[in-house]
């Protein structure tokens, strides 16, 4: 148990990177998004939009990182979150859809679509788009291979 | 999935609908930065409302009936 408390850790860190990251450049957007911007392209709208999507992305992190953090303190909910974790059939279905690689690439994808909404509109909503249809392929792929496993 | 989550992904989705729906109907009252912010927070819920609602159908499963018994 010890080993996946160090995993848990390791994961939490990264967690948290991700969120500074998010703050810094929600801080970088009040102050300085203006003068990086091309000024014609950049609209209030995306600079909400883009605002939104960073705080409700460090939501969902902040509420991941609190999980870990409760299941480390807790060694039944620790030995809950493992047991689910080192299921052999779930083990599968995470590796055949992609697991972890797919969803770290949407998450840079969606932080690359924040940066370049910057510069041009079209291409921060391409890459959103595109880092959410990802999602979802990576979320039907998991659920085909549960009905198939 | 337990039903705390499930609470939790409902609440979700619920508020994401409401946040895009108040936003739209306030549209005039409102600056195109709280505009854009209230579209950008009320993608990401959606999304995984839309998320659990694939799973529940594929699951057969109803989305808003919470099982007894399980925790």
């Amino acid at each position: 148990m010890e080993k996946y408390k160090k995993i848990l850790k390791k994961r939490i860190i990264f967690l948290t990177i991700f969120v500074v990251f998010a703050v810094l450049l929600q801080i970088f957007i009040f102050y300085n998004g203006y003068e990086v911007a091309d000024i014609e392209s950049f609209r209030d709208e995306l600079v909400g939009f883009q605002t939104g999507l960073l705080c409700s992305m460090i939501i969902l992190f902040v509420f991941q990182i609190v999980r870990y953090i409760r299941a480390m303190k807790n060694d039944t909910q620790l030995k809950k979150l493992y047991n689910c974790e080192n299921d052999e059939r779930r083990k599968d279905i995470k590796q055949k859809s992609g697991g972890n690689v797919l969803l770290f690439s949407s998450v840079v994808i969606i932080f690359a679509g924040i940066i370049s909404g910057y510069f041009n509109e079209v291409v921060s909503y391409t890459l959103i788009a595109c880092a959410f249809f990802q999602l979802n392929l990576c979320a039907l792929l998991k659920l085909y291979y549960s009905k198939k496993y | 999935m337990n039903k705390k989550l499930r609470i939790l992904v409902l609440i979700c989705y619920a508020v994401g609908q409401l946040t895009l729906s108040l936003s739209s109907m306030f549209r005039d009252n409102l600056s195109d930065f709280a505009m854009g912010f209230c579209e950008g927070v009320s993608v990401v819920f959606i999304f995984i409302g839309l998320i659990y609602f694939g799973w529940c159908i594929y699951n057969k499963k109803n989305p808003f009936g919470i099982e007894k018994g399980v925790k």
